[in-house]
């Protein structure tokens, strides 16, 4: 071989090389989705642990090569709790033509933009949507929480049967109505029908100068056993607080949207002994949980709450489907046709309208934690 | 094509990397000392300004730390001020300090007692009037350590921005502020430029200030950067991080009240930009070494190259074969000693192109003028050389043989062999070997040569060419042929001689068996009437021993040196006599198409032969020449004499002299070449069984013929065969030939015959036989017996045996007569002995001899015969 096969054979070979380490080291482009919740105002605290369980699900994935070989990358919209934020965020995202968003954090959102997302071809996935309002219907919305119909009915007949109200008064917020207006409905329909007399309903709308002292009163006036608050963790504390201090001595009754670690931080002892249904068991031992909480805890130095567990949950089932996804299959599709997904705590069984069921758990603020009754499931 | 670099070019590159080299290395060493120093530099300078970074935001905390503990020992001093009244100061506080955004006061059981609002929340006081907020961590503190508190950063749910709360004490009392870090961001944010990031971090890792207010509304989380949970360890670092994808080099330094840590970035991209002007100023210094390098070297090497030229375009005038043109000399010592060996060089190309071109010739001589054939073949065995020779063997000239298939100048039946044999060679890597093989010329005549070869290979073994040295060894071949011929005939001879004495040996004791079988028939017919039964079958006996003792003469004949009379005889007298024998008359009735001619020659020499043998040579000729023919053809016999010059055309080989020759030519099939070389041998017959006698018709012809020194010579092809018989002639006139005698007429007058034989009934035969001729018989039987009968009994005739066994033989018997009685007659009477005996026993005076078994006329005729010989 003459001096100059010898010097193209080298180029050759060197360009080859350079090839393969490009190749091989070439950055995939990634699969974007969409993420949005309420990330600021009273509303917070529930879209933040929403968004750090979805960064949990895509550092995991990526972490595991991906989908399909592609990272995935998130796009993290506010909806500030804001009919016009969440139609804005919707819609910026649509535009950028993700697959799939992850989101709201309330029903009430997730009412107001999925007409929007119905009219696309992107998936809206729910990890903490749980108005049955959404329930049984063919559209763009696939959910991995239960419907709150079951939790409102649970609720009314807890304070019947062990707390022994026939009277109960039920505040609730209207600024997520899609939630709490069927909330209240299924509690009434129940309540009365296991035996209680009356249920007494107030509402309000929150805002930042909202007074919920007069509501207190005005419900202490009505003179009922239990008093149900359906409203966010903030402003749940703070008419516990008002219940409180106003030395009205009923049993208190919190939803589930309420259960997050701000009630706490804000409630102190005036939600002490407050009846709170839980969409998970803090203090679950399954292996998976109890390593994403270490994890998560390690992350974000807090611990997970309902909404990051749902959203990792709601994630996770969306990159199987992505994975799994037959060619000239959407997405819905393929999450329909696989329906069966393994969660943090419990299996997500998904029907045919994209609805899911899941254990709710009864439990009790006790010394600052949220305790279940594990003898009342 | 491997390609070339001008020496100008080589030169040029050189100076350049003798140049470039050196400085590109001291332009690195350099380039990595201003990185090293730039970058210790750029890492002071980050981590001066992150210090003073931590001490402006230490100092702006340490604002509403003061403004709040003044609050709260102005509350704890005016112990009886009314609610409204501190309502008031908390309100005036609020509404005039750019650091709270609310102020409470708590009792020492964490009930709200008091607040501080702005305008826009006064709403609420109601609402937060009365909470209880025992259960924060910080208010214990305060209660416990009685010093300040910070809470950790969170989300303001009035604000929607991060903020955090200040517990101080206020006698028994605490004041909670929610602090409004708008102002502290804003502070943050002058801080940060293009270049230079500024970002605080809660003690959770979390960004809490940064440029990019929306990183701080994600709450981005940085504890999972080394510099940061090493900060929030306790240890404050300069070092390398990663944020959004762009690389920065950060200092960390922890906020004090609060545990913070502030962490002051800059993007590494800014560093490489310090390196731009260090680099810009080595590299022009590069460029402008590399242009002068250039013009030098580009100078030194035309002064180098010029010589060099002269001395290549001297060195293409050598190369063309001119000598004469020197390389001229050069200021170089380096170049004067190239241009001095170059023209040393020429000087010997010269003397040895001189040397080689007589070599060449000599060589060139050689292989031309050779008689060899010298060929050289290419791997497919086409002639790419040949000398002339090729010419003289082939007649195709050179020019044409060259590039034709060495194949067709090899006799077809030769190349299969040749060619298996040169496969052989090359399979086995054999250099060099011989092989024979015929070579055809135009005409289609053979030479015969032996091929020298020897076979070149490439270097992974496969045949690149040959050469041929061929010998023409046609002579010596055709003389190795006839040597082979020669020794062939020897074989046959000594095997002939062999069958000789065998027969002989059984001829003498058949013979005196069939004298009685043929003598005993004819005694008793002489006394039998001729109408008598018995003569027919004594006939038969007779006829039966007659011809058993013609096979046995044969045999005789077969065998050489059997005795037999020779005298001049007529050879057309004998072809015509056996025309006449019943044998032909039979032999031409049983072939009744065949045509025989017989053309004598008139004038025909005598030879000097025994008529018996030579008229059994002429049937058994003709016979053969009936037989060769199917149905239909002819034979033709003639005689002829056969002049000394002529005699090379028919036989070479033959003694010259005078010869008569018999012709018979028949026009059967022909014989083929490999018979003919066997048709004289004994029991040789392709005729089938039973259509002729013994297979010794020719051999006893030929065995005749050479007995009497001549030759059979046979010339066959398939229109015919020609038998020539060649007989010494004599230089005699031609005799009559004489009339048979009667038995009659050889009757004796009572001669007294001595009958000498071993076997008593040869003895008896003998003497009734001589009885019957009328003469007086004795007989002994042994030659002792025959000489003491003779010194008492003087005899006229002794018919002598000459085998006796035991005792003397017949030539010793007769020798011992002679002796005693030089006159006394002798006839000799034998079954077999070979001609030497006879012919010395005739040479000492025997009168003649006589074969057993011999007939009642013949042997009358040998004793009339010797009686009448004068001694």
């Amino acid at each position: 071989m003459n001096r100059k096969a010898i010097f193209f054979t080298a180029i050759l070979v060197a360009i080859l090389v350079s090839l393969g380490v490009f190749w091989t080291n070439r950055a995939e482009k990634p699969i974007l989705i969409g993420f949005v919740a309420g990330l600021s105002g009273k509303f917070a605290d529930l879209g933040v642990d929403c968004r750090r369980g979805v960064e949990m699900a895509i550092s995991r994935v990526n972490q595991s090569h991906g989908v399909k070989g592609k990272p995935i990358e998130m796009i993290a919209m506010d909806d500030g709790q804001n009919e016009k934020m969440a139609l804005d965020a919707v819609k910026s995202l649509l535009e950028k033509n993700v697959p799939v968003i992850i989101g709201h954090a309330t029903s009430s959102m997730t009412m107001t933009t999925l007409p929007l997302v119905n009219g696309s071809q992107t998936l809206l996935v729910g990890p903490t949507s749980s108005t049955s309002l959404l329930q049984d219907l063919d559209d763009n919305f696939i959910r991995s929480c239960a419907v709150s119909t079951a939790a409102a009915a649970m609720l009314a007949r807890y304070l019947i049967t062990v707390k022994g109200a026939r009277s109960a008064g039920v505040i609730y917020d209207l600024g997520n109505k899609a939630y709490t207006g069927i909330w209240f409905e299924t509690f009434k329909k129940t309540f009365l029908a296991e035996g209680g007399i009356r249920v007494e309903p107030l509402t309000f709308t929150s805002k930042p100068d909202l007074q919920l002292l007069p509501l207190v009163q005005h419900m202490q006036e009505r003179q009922v056993d239990a008093l149900a608050i359906v409203a966010n963790s903030v402003d749940a504390a703070m008419l516990c607080q008002q219940v409180r201090k106003s030395g009205w001595q009923v049993q208190l009754a919190l939803a589930d949207w309420a259960a997050t670690e701000q009630l706490i931080n804000l409630g102190g002892s005036a939600v002490e002994g407050a009846t709170i249904q839980q969409f998970f068991n803090r203090k679950s031992t399954k292996p998976a949980y109890v390593e994403f909480k270490k994890e998560f805890e390690n992350r974000y130095k807090t611990e997970p709450g309902f909404g990051a567990l749902h959203a990792y949950n709601a994630a996770m089932m969306v990159f199987k489907s992505m994975n799994e996804q037959h060619e000239n299959e959407t997405l819905k599709q393929a999450i329909l046709r696989i329906s069966h997904f393994k969660g943090l705590q419990d299996d997500i069984v998904i029907n045919k309208y994209g609805d899911s069921n899941h254990p709710t758990y009864m439990g009790v603020v006790q010394n600052g934690e949220f305790v279940i009754l594990e003898d009342y499931r | 094509m491997k390609k070339t670099h001008t020496l100008r070019q080589s030169l040029i590159t050189s100076h350049i990397l003798v140049s470039l080299i050196p400085l590109c290395f001291i332009a690195l060493f350099i380039l990595l000392f201003i990185i090293r120093n730039a970058n210790e530099d750029f890492r002071v300078r980050i981590d001066l300004l992150s210090k003073g970074i931590r001490g402006q935001i230490e100092l702006f905390m340490d604002q509403p730390l003061t403004s709040l503990n003044t609050i709260g020992s102005m509350l704890s001093d005016s112990k009886s001020a009314s609610e409204d009244n501190i309502t008031r100061i908390l309100n005036t506080h609020i509404r005039e300090s750019l650091y709270f955004e609310s102020i409470y006061l708590l009792n020492p059981i964490g009930e709200v007692i008091n607040a501080g609002l702005p305008v826009e929340r006064e709403l609420s006081r109601p609402d937060l009037i009365g909470i209880n907020l025992v259960h924060k961590r910080e208010f214990q503190a305060v209660r416990v350590t009685g010093r300040p508190q910070w809470s950790d950063t969170f989300l303001s749910l009035v604000s929607g921005k991060i903020s955090l709360t200040l517990y101080v004490p206020s006698g028994k009392n605490v004041l909670a502020a929610d602090i409004n870090l708008t102002t502290l961001a804003q502070f943050i944010d002058r801080l940060s430029s293009d270049t230079v990031v500024t970002m605080v971090i809660d003690s959770n890792g979390a960004i809490i200030f940064h440029p990019n207010p929306d990183l701080v509304k994600r709450s981005i989380m940085l504890n999972d950067i080394d510099l940061v949970s090493a900060a929030l360890a306790g240890e404050e670092r300069v070092g390398h991080f990663t944020l959004q994808g762009k690389s920065f080099l950060g200092s960390t330094s922890i906020i004090e009240q609060t545990g913070w840590v502030s962490l002051i970035a800059e993007p590494t991209e800014k560093f490489s930009s310090f390196l731009i002007i260090p680099l810009l100023i080595i590299g022009s210094g590069i460029c402008a070494a590399v242009g002068l390098s250039l013009v030098l070297a580009v100078l030194r090497a035309q002064k180098l190259s010029r010589p060099l030229t002269e001395i290549t375009a001297k060195s293409s005038i050598i190369a063309q074969g001119d000598y004469t043109n020197p390389v001229p000399p050069n200021n170089f010592s380096e170049l004067q000693q190239l241009a001095d060996s170059i023209n040393q060089m020429a000087t010997a190309i010269q003397k040895r192109e001189a040397e080689l071109r007589d070599k060449e010739l000599n060589y060139r001589e050689l292989v031309e003028n050779t008689s060899n054939l010298v060929l050289r073949l290419d791997r497919n065995f086409i002639i790419s050389y040949a000398n002339h020779t090729i010419q003289r063997l082939t007649g195709t000239p050179i020019a044409n043989a060259i590039g034709m298939y060495f194949r067709i100048f090899i006799v077809a039946d030769d190349w299969p062999t040749l060619e298996k044999s040169i496969r052989s060679w090359v399979e086995d890597r054999i250099e060099s070997n011989d092989a024979e093989c015929r070579i055809r010329n135009q005409d289609g005549e053979t030479s015969h040569l032996l091929l020298s070869f020897n076979l070149h290979y490439s270097d992974e073994g496969s045949l690149t060419d040959l050469n041929i040295i061929g010998h023409d060894i046609t002579v010596r071949y055709e003389i190795e042929q006839q040597q082979k011929e020669l020794e062939m005939k020897r074989q046959q001879s000594h095997k002939m001689e062999l069958l000789g004495l065998m027969a002989g040996g059984v001829a003498h004791d058949l013979n005196n068996i069939l004298a009685g079988i043929i003598n005993y028939p004819e005694l008793l017919l002489l006394d039998l009437d001729k109408d008598n039964p018995l003569r027919r079958p004594l006939i038969t006996i007779q006829k039966s021993g007659e011809r058993a003792a013609a096979v046995v003469a044969d045999l005789l004949t077969v065998a050489r040196g059997s005795a037999a009379v020779h005298e001049p005889t007529d050879l057309n007298h004998l072809v015509n006599n056996y025309f006449t024998t019943p044998e032909f008359q039979k032999l031409q009735d049983s072939h009744p198409d065949i045509e025989l001619t017989f053309t004598p020659c008139p004038d025909i020499w005598l030879c000097n032969c025994s008529p018996i043998h030579i008229e059994k040579t002429i049937m058994n000729l003709v016979m053969n020449a009936f037989e060769a023919i199917k149905t239909q053809g002819r034979v033709e016999v003639t005689t002829a004499n056969i002049a000394a010059e002529k005699l090379a055309d028919i036989a070479a080989n033959q003694p010259p002299g005078k010869y008569v020759a018999m012709t018979v030519r028949d026009t059967g099939k022909g014989i083929s070449e490999a018979d003919q070389k066997r048709i004289f041998e004994p029991f040789f017959s392709k005729k089938g069984l039973g259509r002729s006698g013994t297979g010794l018709g020719l051999t006893v012809a030929w065995n005749s013929v050479r007995e009497h020194g001549g030759t059979i010579a046979v010339n066959s092809n398939s229109s015919g065969t020609q038998f020539t018989v060649l007989l010494p002639a004599l230089n005699e006139a031609s005799v009559s030939q004489k009339q048979p005698e009667e038995a009659a007429h050889l009757r004796g007058n009572g001669e007294h015959i001595l009958v000498v034989d071993d076997e008593e009934s040869l003895r008896e035969i003998a003497c009734n036989m001589l009885r019957l001729l009328d003469y007086k018989t004795s007989s002994v039987k042994s030659g002792e017996e025959a000489l003491t009968f003779l010194r008492n009994t003087p005899v006229d005739l002794v018919l002598l045996d000459m085998q006796m066994d035991p005792g003397m033989n017949g030539r010793e018997t007769y020798s011992r007569i002679k002796k005693d009685n030089p006159l006394q007659k002798a006839l000799i009477a034998t079954g077999y002995s070979t001609s030497k005996d006879v012919e010395a026993t005739l040479r000492e005076g025997a009168g003649a001899f006589i074969k057993k078994p011999y007939s009642l006329l013949s042997l009358g005729q040998a004793v009339h015969k010797v009686l009448q010989r004068d001694m």
